[in-house]
Formats: structure tokens, C-alpha cells, sequence
């Protein structure tokens, strides 16, 4: 019994490692896909796109 | 009953329960809470029914540290006290001011929000005050807050006619109590000085002070001086931790999406940081002010950013349809100060009033994190402005490189006198418990903002009067 449990664990572990792997690519992509860059110049709070 | 001399009110076989010192919204509150459930007191006003100059200059004091306004103008010495110059504007302190902030130096009130709100009804009752909206979620950061403008209540002019008819409240005028005289942990009289030279004294079982959140200070500070056994046994916070909320116009903001939070009629709205965004950035409480301005201001406002951002300034005048008069605003602050021991009231070693009772000395400066909250804060409005897509903020100058506070053309501050008698568990860190009452004296207790602990960014009266209320049931209920 003991090999065989030691492998479920080792199986559920690495499920949970892909779990938490997607979560961070989703953390990771989302921000690079929405986030807006707030600048400084000229003592005004801008976006980015503002000094294009 | 109103009595304008003490020996009116002695030859009336007048006996109170309770003597309160002062008819602001403070002490005229507990007096009106008292005489609900029956029991007569006396309310005391070192003033007439009326404003006088001579009154007034009972007030004199001296400020040192940060500019400040002449103390015989910061408050008022009449019936009603000082709601007699209130500008109306009402808010309670939000939940998370009352807690242990551990970036914030002796923060956390011995009572939590809850402790007030059964009587925010009853205080917006007083006060003629519809309910205080929800807060609306503008960004991560910072929420849309209700902060109301109401018809400001006079307390002398609202509650005399009450007063004159009542049969429990005796208001005695011209009485101006010098100092409590205490023995044993209780205080056995008031001396007081009636109209201007005679002297006396007024006796109950318990007395409530509440003159306002610089005299309260004084006249602890003066009684401990005079009364053989302390009126204030362990007066290490007396008259310490005052606090302000420092008040500024600092910046202007292009806004082209009002619609995206609420405004009142003249167009003005307020915003506040979340807790988790104070925390995050290690600020206290404050609130924004959008104020629409004049056209040519927007003009000029609008050509400013033209030269930083030239594209994005074509777009917003195309977008507002060349009527570019809703774009100008002014971005007005006002905001926590955090409690520290230094600043405080003293009393002056050369300046007497008529009576010969020291004149209060003001230490009061801000600080770091006053600096920091005002800075950080402004940068995390900016940004939401600019995320949500409502507006682009710019800073003032002295704001962004970080020079003196302005004195010309600025509030400076909101005439809120808080702290000097604080609310602390701790008799080393407060004048008072969380029942208003003096550490250590059986029958004397504490109304008004010079209890609070901390200040948040919230216009006082509605916390003053809900506490007031509070104090009231606690003495009916516990204490008569």
C-alpha cells in the first residue's frame, strides 16, 4: 500500500502543479493584456498613451 | 429655565444631577439627553445669549509651530458654542478610524465604530440631517464618499425656546467656571465668576465638561494647578495629542467623465482611500475634493496640458465638443493628522485672562506622515482618475517638489480642535475611558472632540454629537 499511495500523492501533486502553474500564467498574461502605464511629467498623473 | 447670573440661578432652589460646562453641540446634547429621562441639570456658558467682543477676547491665546489661526477666532464663546460659526458639513468617522493602524503612532480607540452607531439616528435627528449614502467603489484604491452639507444647526438659536420652557435643563449665562475643585477622586464644586466679578460656586453630584477642544484642555490643565488633590490624577496625556485636519487646495484636475461618480448640484464630490490602500501605502485618512471652476480656468488648464500631453488635449476638446467649460476643477484636501504627544496645549506662564487664569499656548506642527499621506495620497487619486478614465490630475507645485505649506489664499485647516483629553484604556496615553470619564475621578467625564483618539478626515459634529449622545445614556443608564 505504501509505493501506491506514495504515487497518488505524487500524482495529485503534480495535478495541483499544473493547477497553480495555469493560475500564474493567467496572473502573469492578464495585466500585460490591460494594464495602463500611469506617468508623471510636468507634475500632471497621465497615462502613457497621453505623451504619444 | 435660563438663568443670566449666578445668583438667579442660586436664589431658583435649582438641584441639578449633573453640571454641564459648556453649550456647544457637546454639552448641550448630553444636557437634552439627560433631561429626556427626567433628570435636571444645570449647563453652564461663560457667555450671554449673544456674541460680544469682551467675550470673545477670553479666548486669546498663542500658537507656536505650524501657522494656525488666532485661537480668539477659531471658536466661540456664546450660547451654543461654537456650532455658532458650524459650516454645516456632516460625516461620522468611518469604522476603520477607530482601529489599531501599527503605521499610524498611538492609534486604535478603546471603542469600536459600532459603539456609536445606536446613536447616529438620534444625532442626525439633532442635527436635521438626512442618512449618510453608502461609500461607491471608484477604484482599488479609493472610494466616491458622502459627505453632507447640511443647514448648519445653531444650538442657541435651535434648542432656546426648548430650553426656556424646560424644567430640567437650568442654562445659567454668564458663568464662566475658573476651575473644579477636587478631594478624595471626586469633584465637591465648579468655581465659577459671573458676569465679569462675581465670584461662587456651582455644586452637583457629577459634572460633565465640555468647553470645546482647547478649553477642555485649559481647564483641566488650570483645576489640577489649583485644586489640592488632582482634578486629573494622572495627567501625563493632558492637553496632549491634539490634532487638526490640515486643509489645502493641492492641485487642479481636467475631469470629462463627472457622470462616473456622484456630484451634489454645485458639482462638488468626495472621494476617500479604502483601508487596504491606507494600509498598503502606509497613510492615514483623508478626502478629496473635486470643485468645478471657472471657464477661463479651464482654459488655461486645458492649454497646460496641451503643452505636456498635446495629443491627448485635442482628443479631451474634440470630445467635450469645443464647450470645454465643465473640464476645470480644483482639487481641495483635507486629512488625518496623526496624534503625537508633542503637540499639545500648555498653559502660558505670562498671559492671563480677567480673571488671572493662564491663556492656552498651542504647540501644534505636522509632521512626516502628515506629508506623506498628503503626497502618496494625491498620486493614488491621480491614478485612479486617470485608470477609471475620469480625468487627469495635476499636482501644485508645492506639493510635487515638496515645499513649505502655502499660507496664501489656503483653508490652512478645518478649525476642528481634537485630542488633549483623549480616549484611551491607558491613563499614560488618555485623559478619559471609554465611558467618557476621567481616569481615576468617580463623577467627572468629558464631552466633545477633545476626547477622540484619533481624528480620521471627518468634519467632527456628528461623531461630537453622537458621542455626546452616548455620554447622556451612559449617565442615565449606569452612572444617576
Amino acid at each position: 500500500m505504501q509505493p501506491s499511495s506514495t504515487v497518488g500523492i505524487n500524482r495529485r501533486a503534480l495535478l495541483s502543479g499544473v493547477a497553480v502553474t495555469s493560475v500564474l500564467i493567467v496572473i502573469n498574461l492578464k495585466p500585460k493584456t490591460i494594464f495602463t502605464k500611469i506617468v508623471e511629467q510636468d507634475r500632471w498623473i497621465l497615462k502613457e498613451d497621453d505623451l504619444l | 429655565m435660563i438663568f443670566r447670573s449666578i445668583e438667579e440661578y442660586d436664589n431658583s432652589g435649582f438641584s441639578p444631577k449633573v453640571a454641564i460646562i459648556g453649550t456647544g453641540p457637546a454639552g448641550m446634547t448630553v444636557a437634552r439627553r439627560l433631561a429626556k429621562a427626567k433628570i435636571p441639570c444645570v449647563l453652564l456658558d461663560a457667555g450671554d445669549e449673544d456674541y460680544s467682543d469682551r467675550s470673545q477676547k477670553v479666548y486669546d491665546g498663542k500658537v507656536i509651530g505650524d501657522p494656525y489661526f488666532d485661537l480668539d477666532i477659531a471658536r466661540l464663546r456664546y450660547l451654543g458654542g461654537t456650532s455658532n460659526h458650524w459650516a454645516g458639513w456632516c460625516r461620522t468617522l468611518d469604522a476603520h478610524d477607530f482601529e489599531q493602524r501599527e503605521w499610524i503612532p498611538n492609534s486604535g480607540w478603546p471603542i469600536k465604530r459600532d459603539a456609536i452607531e445606536p446613536f447616529l439616528d438620534s444625532a442626525r435627528e439633532i442635527l436635521g440631517l438626512r442618512n449618510v449614502d453608502d461609500d461607491v467603489k471608484m477604484s482599488n484604491d479609493i472610494n466616491w464618499i458622502d459627505l453632507i452639507r447640511s443647514d448648519p444647526v445653531r444650538f442657541g438659536e435651535k434648542y432656546k425656546q426648548e430650553l426656556v420652557d424646560s424644567e430640567l435643563i437650568a442654562v445659567v449665562l454668564n458663568t464662566y467656571v475658573t476651575d473644579l475643585v477636587a478631594k478624595n477622586n471626586q469633584i465637591s464644586a465648579a468655581n465659577i465668576i459671573s458676569n465679569w466679578s462675581t465670584k461662587g460656586q456651582v455644586i452637583a453630584p457629577k459634572y460633565v465638561v465640555a468647553t470645546g477642544g482647547i478649553e477642555n484642555s485649559r481647564l483641566l490643565l488650570w483645576s489640577n494647578e489649583r485644586s489640592q488633590d488632582p482634578v486629573v490624577p494622572e495627567p501625563k496625556a493632558l492637553g496632549r495629542y491634539w490634532m487638526e485636519h490640515p486643509e489645502y487646495t493641492v492641485g487642479d484636475a481636467i475631469i470629462y467623465n463627472p457622470e462616473a461618480y456622484k456630484r451634489a448640484n454645485d458639482g462638488w464630490a468626495f472621494f476617500a482611500p479604502t483601508p487596504t490602500a491606507m494600509k498598503e501605502t502606509g497613510i492615514m485618512n483623508f478626502h478629496a475634493v473635486i470643485i468645478p471652476q471657472s471657464l477661463s480656468q479651464a482654459k488655461q488648464l486645458l492649454a497646460d496640458f496641451a503643452c505636456t500631453a498635446p495629443t491627448a488635449a485635442e482628443w479631451l476638446f474634440k470630445k467635450a465638443e469645443k464647450d470645454i467649460s465643465c473640464l476645470g476643477n480644483r482639487i481641495d484636501w483635507a486629512w488625518e493628522q496623526s496624534p503625537k504627544f508633542e503637540n499639545h496645549i500648555a498653559l502660558s506662564t505670562k498671559d492671563k485672562d480677567f480673571a488671572g487664569i493662564p491663556r492656552p499656548e498651542l504647540h501644534w506642527r505636522k509632521g512626516e506622515l502628515e506629508r506623506k499621506t498628503l503626497v502618496e495620497g494625491i498620486r493614488m487619486f491621480g491614478r485612479a482618475l486617470a485608470e477609471k478614465n475620469i480625468g487627469r490630475l495635476r499636482m501644485d507645485d508645492w506639493v510635487h517638489n515638496g515645499y513649505d505649506y502655502p499660507i496664501e489664499d489656503q483653508e490652512i485647516a478645518g478649525y476642528h480642535h481634537m485630542g488633549g483629553t483623549r480616549m484611551s484604556t491607558d491613563p499614560r496615553t488618555g485623559v478619559v475611558d471609554e465611558n467618557c470619564q476621567v481616569h481615576g475621578m468617580q463623577n467627572l467625564y468629558v464631552a466633545g472632540s477633545s476626547i477622540f483618539t484619533t481624528s480620521g478626515y471627518a468634519n467632527p459634529t456628528m461623531t461630537i454629537v453622537a458621542l455626546a449622545e452616548r455620554l447622556g445614556e451612559h449617565l442615565i443608564t449606569k452612572a444617576i
